[in-house]
Parts: structure tokens; C-alpha cells; sequence
């Protein structure tokens, strides 16, 4: 499969889970944020340009979505695809262990990165830990739990279509191979 | 071509606090209003179908469960309620005739459009989504009720949907009022879900279960509009306040229906209740001349009634109806 086409289908799906299913998948004060997931996957599979592009584009339409301050959730997604980029250079173990650290940290710390612009931008004093517990937390564990099984479907799909996951080597092979019919 | 991506990647961050800094200090900024509001036009038809795939709870189910020792005690409580129904009802048309013959004219066409909530979002920006927007007349800043009382305020408007900011949400501000003691304050939501009236003066006398309503000033919404009643009562850090918790009868989250107040304070009703006090006071005057006090007191008291619109009748049987 192209990666182009994966991408594209990709923003759809959790563009459209985002919009229709958060909502009625809420439990109790946890809500799951899908627009995450198509952050991390192309941070990790793309890099770290076209990871803080989609970050940022995914963060102001999440933020004009809500209506919170605007430019809080893109701030909070750049960074984390930041983040995400740099747990895969660091980390090279088993595709179950290295979803479950991406998605672990990749969740906590954009609720915690929005919680904190959230609160300075709202100028709260009170209410700050309630709110952590409340919310923060059980809403960071579902879209943990979410992004880690997404993840490790995605890791293990890459490995059955050697054309996504090594783009470059398979267009290598091709080029010498073109290479010894020429010769 | 790593330098070019780190240069990138810092533009996008510091665009991004740029937004932060202007959305901070210029919130009702039209461009991003309009940016707002170009977004939830095209994104409302899945809003539509979020409603679709998750209707609001059907509140009759929730009774079905009921023991009969609770049903009992529902019944007496209708029972006492009624009886309350009736002694408010008296009250009610006491206050108009006293209104009407002070001319205290206090009073406000509660203009409405009824609407449909299709979603709320409960994350850090507690939203409701209706199915009514600019075409009906609905515009950012007005104020929203439920059947059981305040439930927040417009904050940006497609042409059929619009984005309703509800009281317990951490950034909404309300200037409230205790029904007692008329003592007005800052009604604030928090994140962890409670609904906080601040700057009430540590000499007034509050007590747990008195009414909180709008106190109408700022000129957004109504005055006299039910809230909710105090659940506790503490003191903040400066000792001179007291900051108290307040409690909403119904779930906001689970509201179906909503009243857009389209309609502010009405000079045109208030014309007329004028005109008819000045009526009220001639008939008192050749009543009085008379020496028929009985005949006084029934026109007084029916042409006090007629003198006001339904909106206000609407407006005062809400008043009634509070707890």
C-alpha cells in the first residue's frame, strides 16, 4: 500500500472517530482523543517535519472544534510529536514494548501539556489536581489504551507490506535491477 | 536539510504560541469567530450523526427500577409540591399586583427559540452543540436555559448549529445573585466539575439550599433566572468573601432540550405595563372616591393581571417553579 494512501485514509478515519464516536464512547469524564493517533503514526513513520506539520493542522482544527484557546492543543501536539520522534530514534526494542511507550507517554503528555496551557491560559487557581484526577488521568489511560492496540495493528501491518515500511529499500532493488537489464 | 526542518518545526511552535497569546487577549475576535464558525458548519452533519449513534438517555427508563416504598414517597412529595405549587401561585399573583401598582416594571420578554442538543463534549471545554444557529436568530453571547434553569451561553454560531459554552465549564463567568439576600456574585465552573459563586460578602447570611439565580447584570441574560442552590459554604483565602459550592438540579450532559433567550430587556412591554399601572392608579382614585374597597381590590388585582404579557407570565411561573 502507498503511504500516501494510508496517511490520507488515515486523517479520514480518525478525523471521523473524532467527530462521531468520542462523544458517545465518553466513560464517565474519560474521553479518548483519536486525532492523536494519526499525529503519533506519521511522527513515527514520517519523521519529525511531517509529524509537527500534521501536529499543528490537527491541533488548531481540534482546538476550533472545542472551542478552547486557540493554538493550545497545536502547541500540545507539536510537542509531543517532538517527543514521539525522539523515543523511536532512543528506541529499538520489540514492536509490543516500544506501542506501549509511545502510547503511554504520547497520551500522559498531551493531557498534561494541555492541562497546563489550559490552566494558564484560564488563569485557574483552584481545582488543578481534582481535575488532573478527574479527568486528565482517566481520559490519558483510554486513549493510551486505544492508541497501544492501534499502534501494534500498524506495526504489524508494516511488516506484511515490506513496500510501506522499507520505501526505500524496495525502490532501490527495483532501480538495480532495471540497472542489470540495462547491463 | 536538517536545519530547514528544525526551522520549520520552531515556526510552527512559535505560530502556535502567537495563537495562544492572541486568543487570550483578544477572545471575540471576529476573524477567529469566523474561522470558528466555518468549522462547525462543515463539520455539523457529523455532529448530526453523533446524535444519531448516541441518543440522550431516555429519562423515563430511569424510573422503572423504582420500589414501591420510593414511589410512595415520590407520591408524598408531589403531594407536598402541589400544595407549595399553590401557596407559590399565591405569592406570585400577590407580587404582580404589587409590582404592577409600584411600578416596578422589572420585567422582561423572555423571547425564546427552543433547540435541540445534539452533542456535549465533557473534555476540558464543556460544550454543547443545538441544532439551531444564525438562520433562527441566534447569536454569540446569549444566554441558553433548560427546563430546570441556567444552562450556558452562546459562544459562536453557524447557520444551523451553534456552539453553547455551559455554566460548569472552567472559563464561564456569570454574574449571580442569592435569592435571599439579593447579594450579588461571580458564578465560575471548574474542571473538576462544580459550579463555584465567589465575592458574596462575609456579613451576608447564606445557608445551604438557598436559591441562586442570574442576577441580570452585564445585560446578557435575564435576571431572576433559577441556577441552583448552595451545596457548601466556605470562606476564601482573603476571609472576606464567602465562595460557595453550587448545586445544579439537573445533569447538564444529559439535557435534550434547550431555550436560546433571543429576546433581552423588552421597552415595549415595559410601555405597556406603564400604561396600565396609569389606568390601575385611575381606578384606585375614582374606587377610593367611591368607597367601594371590594370593587377596588378585584379590578386592581384582574387588571394587574392583564397587564402583563405571557413572556412575563412564562417568565414568573419560572420563578415559581423554583424549589
Amino acid at each position: 500500500m502507498n503511504k500516501a494512501i494510508f496517511y490520507t485514509i488515515l486523517i479520514v478515519l480518525t478525523s471521523l472517530f473524532q467527530l462521531v464516536l468520542s462523544g458517545p464512547i465518553t466513560i464517565v469524564n474519560a474521553c479518548p482523543n483519536f486525532f492523536l493517533i494519526s499525529v503519533v503514526v506519521i511522527s513515527l513513520y514520517s519523521g519529525m517535519l511531517p509529524g509537527a506539520i500534521t501536529a499543528f493542522a490537527f491541533g488548531l482544527f481540534y482546538d476550533f472544534l472545542y472551542g478552547g484557546c486557540i493554538g493550545c492543543m497545536a502547541l500540545t501536539f507539536i510537542l509531543v510529536s517532538l517527543v514521539v520522534c525522539l523515543i523511536n530514534r532512543i528506541l529499538n526494542l520489540q514492536p509490543v514494548v516500544n506501542s506501549a511507550i509511545v502510547a503511554i507517554t504520547a497520551s500522559f503528555l498531551t493531557e498534561l501539556i494541555y492541562a497546563i496551557a489550559s490552566i494558564l491560559t484560564n488563569s485557574l487557581s483552584s481545582g488543578v489536581f481534582t481535575t488532573l484526577l478527574n479527568y486528565s488521568l482517566p481520559s490519558a489511560i483510554y486513549s493510551a489504551v486505544i492508541l497501544f492496540v492501534l499502534l501494534f495493528i500498524i506495526a504489524s501491518l508494516l511488516k506484511q507490506t515490506p513496500s510501506m515500511a522499507s520505501n526505500t529499500n524496495e525502490a532501490l532493488r527495483k532501480h538495480k535491477s532495471k540497472v542489470v537489464k540495462y547491463k | 536539510m536538517r536545519l530547514r526542518n528544525i526551522i520549520i518545526v520552531a515556526i510552527l511552535l512559535v505560530i502556535s504560541i502567537g495563537l495562544i497569546t492572541f486568543s487570550v487577549k483578544m477572545p471575540d475576535n471576529p476573524i477567529l469567530s469566523t474561522v470558528k464558525s466555518g468549522v462547525n458548519t462543515v463539520v455539523s452533519p457529523f455532529k448530526n450523526l453523533s446524535s444519531i449513534i448516541n441518543p440522550q438517555k431516555d429519562k423515563a427508563g430511569q424510573y422503572k427500577n423504582y420500589s414501591d416504598e420510593e414511589i410512595e414517597k415520590i407520591v408524598q412529595e408531589n403531594s407536598q409540591l402541589k400544595e407549595l405549587i399553590s401557596q407559590l401561585e399565591e405569592y406570585r399573583q400577590q407580587n404582580m399586583r404589587l409590582t404592577t401598582l409600584l411600578e416596578l416594571s422589572n420585567t422582561y420578554n423572555l423571547e425564546s427559540v427552543s433547540a435541540k442538543v445534539l452533542t456535549t463534549s465533557k473534555g476540558w471545554n464543556q460544550v454543547a452543540t443545538i441544532n439551531k444557529g444564525s438562520a433562527d436568530g441566534i447569536q454569540v453571547g446569549m444566554g441558553v436555559m433548560s427546563s430546570s434553569g441556567f444552562y450556558g451561553q452562546v459562544v459562536s454560531v453557524s447557520q444551523n448549529t451553534s456552539e453553547v459554552k455551559l455554566i460548569t465549564d472552567a472559563s464561564s463567568n456569570v454574574s449571580a445573585m442569592l435569592q435571599n439576600t439579593r447579594e450579588t456574585g461571580t458564578l465560575t465552573g471548574s474542571y473538576d466539575g462544580n459550579l463555584v459563586l465567589e465575592y458574596i460578602p462575609i456579613t451576608s447570611s447564606v445557608g445551604a439550599g438557598d436559591a441562586i439565580l442570574t442576577s441580570g447584570e452585564g445585560g446578557s441574560f435575564p435576571r431572576g433566572i433559577f441556577i441552583g442552590t448552595v451545596k457548601t459554604i466556605e470562606t476564601d483565602s482573603s476571609d472576606l468573601y464567602y465562595r460557595l459550592t453550587v448545586d445544579t438540579i439537573i445533569d447538564l450532559f444529559s439535557c435534550e432540550e434547550v431555550l436560546v433567550l433571543t429576546g433581552k430587556e423588552d421597552s415595549t412591554a415595559s410601555l405597556v405595563d406603564v400604561n396600565r399601572i396609569n389606568e390601575i392608579k385611575g381606578a384606585l382614585s375614582s374606587d377610593s372616591v367611591s368607597g367601594n374597597s371590594s370593587v377596588m381590590n378585584s379590578t386592581t388585582s384582574q387588571k394587574a393581571n392583564e397587564g402583563f404579557s405571557t413572556s412575563n407570565m412564562d417568565a414568573n411561573k419560572n420563578d415559581a417553579a423554583q424549589p
